[in-house]
């Protein structure tokens, strides 16, 4: 029997909520400042009227729903897969007032995107976006990446159990520290890290290429923030490929690798368990996977007869499947380029490595590589245990940060994943088909959209279908949040309705 | 004193885990590239 939310229920999750749209109209200020300083009135003035709104929204949310009680499952989850609707919807709007958008539907559509970081982009003219609106796309991909609850609990919610939860509904599994919100912390502290270290290198072979320091610097911070968080927006409408520069391409593929480890694995490499960066079952699974899905994708591209030169061929084959792998979306070839000169093998390894994504608990999206290695050991220990007697006992052990030993629950959750993530991925193929694209690019986008990549191989476009848009959206929010917060938010809804008093 | 050695030991231990990591991070695209050179030698 299913019982009807009460009163308090809801305000619990409009307390949150409210805490979490302050968050979004204090992270607005960026950009505010960034448009006083490069005198760009028209965004200063966007800025402060979404500001302004946001704030209100929010202020209002959390007194007229005030409450002093903690979040319980139902609560944190359902707070965790309405954030990012309230999210993308206030951060669209400075996007939309930026003209750059053709409707509120495709500022909302780049603001999931964002936030999901995904990376398609409806964007129109980017070119010639103004830097605080460009700075401010790239600044909702770095707070999706990390994740819109993490930011809420670093700087606004108390670390209670209830926290804990809400940080589980954002498909952030792991603890890495006793208490939630140091593990937020921790969370922050590696990506300022690597913001300092990456930003720096990008800078310098920015300006090796020839872009002005300035330009170079800013460009810099925006791509760190997108290879980091696994994201794909780049403030050029050609992506890396404008760059035309293979040291910079180096260092998007180092950041895009980093940024799919798993944060417990930065922390146990950080405080000295070195070991666990060649044990771990993650890495492991990684690797092997880009061997398989590389060697696919190279079979095909060569088939094709593309490249004249094995330098072209590898570092382009290697950068697309990294930067799908990973989840990111940079491109360094126009997204036509799949379908016309790639072929189907090529566009098939691509998407597969997109569909298996790179590690828990990192900013990638996807199957990911540790669900895909327990399944693995689970079909191994069952094969050997076939070809053993009967009565001995087999343990199968998985490494992981700790030696563990495989048990049911960890093959079930991973198995009842990998099959929502196929279910979400052929959901999209067939709304792709509808539409009337062929069924290599409509799965190529679907999955690209589901597994938070950003690569296309055309079909997004401001152009497309608006039905399409929405389910690319619906898609992009449902994969980065991995389903049980959606589908605890949809139990809510039909509770509302159909549940007894 | 103690304090300051353990904050010595905190930065050491991260500094080393970013260079392990950097390291993981080229030994994969070494690998990669080479995966495509291989590819590239058995079927051009």
């Amino acid at each position: 029997m299913i019982l009807r939310p009460h009163l308090d229920d809801y305000r619990i999750i409009g307390y949150y909520l409210g805490k979490i749209t302050i968050s979004i109209g204090i992270a607005m200020m960026i950009p505010f400042i960034i448009a006083v300083a490069h005198f760009e009135w028209q965004g200063a003035v966007d800025f402060l009227f979404s500001i302004s709104f946001t704030l209100l929204a929010g202020a209002l949310l959390s007194i007229i729903c005030h409450t002093k009680k903690d979040l319980a499952t139902m609560h944190a989850m359902s707070v965790a897969a309405l954030s990012w609707i309230v999210a993308m919807l206030v951060s669209a709007v400075p996007l939309y007032l930026s003209g750059h958008y053709g409707s509120y539907l495709d500022a909302s559509f780049e603001a999931m995107s964002g936030y999901a970081t995904t990376g398609l982009s409806l964007v129109v003219d980017l070119d010639h976006m103004a830097n605080s609106y460009n700075f401010w796309r790239h600044l909702i991909m770095f707070m999706g990446g990390q994740g819109i609850v993490v930011i809420a609990l670093t700087f606004l919610v108390r670390g209670t159990a209830g926290a804990f939860r809400m940080y589980v509904g954002e498909a952030r599994d792991e603890k890495i520290m006793p208490n939630v919100v140091e593990t937020a912390r921790f969370i922050w502290l590696v990506s300022i890290v690597y913001l300092v270290l990456g930003s720096g290198a990008l800078s310098i072979a920015g300006i090796w290429g020839g872009l002005p320091p300035l330009k170079a610097i800013f460009d810099s911070v925006c791509i760190f923030m997108a290879a980091w968080d696994t994201g794909g927006f780049t403030p050029q409408s050609q992506n890396i490929l404008f760059y035309h520069n293979f040291p910079l391409e180096i260092i998007t593929i180092s950041l895009m690798l980093l940024g799919s480890i798993n944060f417990a694995l930065h922390y146990a490499v950080w405080t000295g368990n070195r070991r666990e960066l060649y044990r771990n079952i993650e890495i492991v699974t990684l690797f092997v996977s880009i061997i398989v899905t590389l060697s696919i994708t190279a079979w095909g591209v060569l088939r094709n007869y593309v490249y004249a030169q094995s330098l072209s061929f590898s570092s382009k084959t290697f950068y697309h499947l990294i930067s799908g792998h990973t989840g990111t979306g940079y491109s360094t070839i126009y997204p036509r380029q799949f379908v016309n000169e790639w072929g189907p093998l090529a566009m098939f390894g691509v998407t597969l490595a997109m569909a298996i994504g790179g590690s828990v608990c990192s900013t990638t999206g996807a199957i990911k590589v540790f669900r895909i290695g327990v399944i693995y050991k689970a079909l191994r220990q069952d094969i050997k245990k076939m070809l053993i007697p009967e009565t001995a006992i087999l343990v199968q052990k998985i490494h992981h940060i700790k030696d563990m030993i495989l048990e049911d629950k960890y093959v079930r959750i991973s198995a009842i994943i990998l099959i929502s993530y196929v279910n979400l991925y052929i959901f999209g193929t067939i709304a792709g088909m509808l539409c009337g694209y062929s069924l290599s690019e409509a799965l190529f986008e679907s999955v690209s959209a589901a597994a938070n990549v950003g690569l296309s191989c055309g079909i997004t476009s401001p152009s497309m279908p608006a039905a399409l848009k929405i389910v690319y959206m619906f898609q992009m929010w449902a994969g980065r949040l991995e389903f049980i917060a959606v589908m605890v938010l949809l139990g809510m809804i039909i509770a509302t309705f159909r549940g007894k008093r | 004193m103690k304090s300051i050695k353990t904050l010595f030991k905190t930065i050491w231990n991260a500094a080393l885990g970013i260079s392990l990591e950097l390291v993981l991070v080229y030994i994969f695209i070494f690998a990669g590239l080479a995966v495509c050179f291989i590819w590239w030698t058995l079927l051009k």
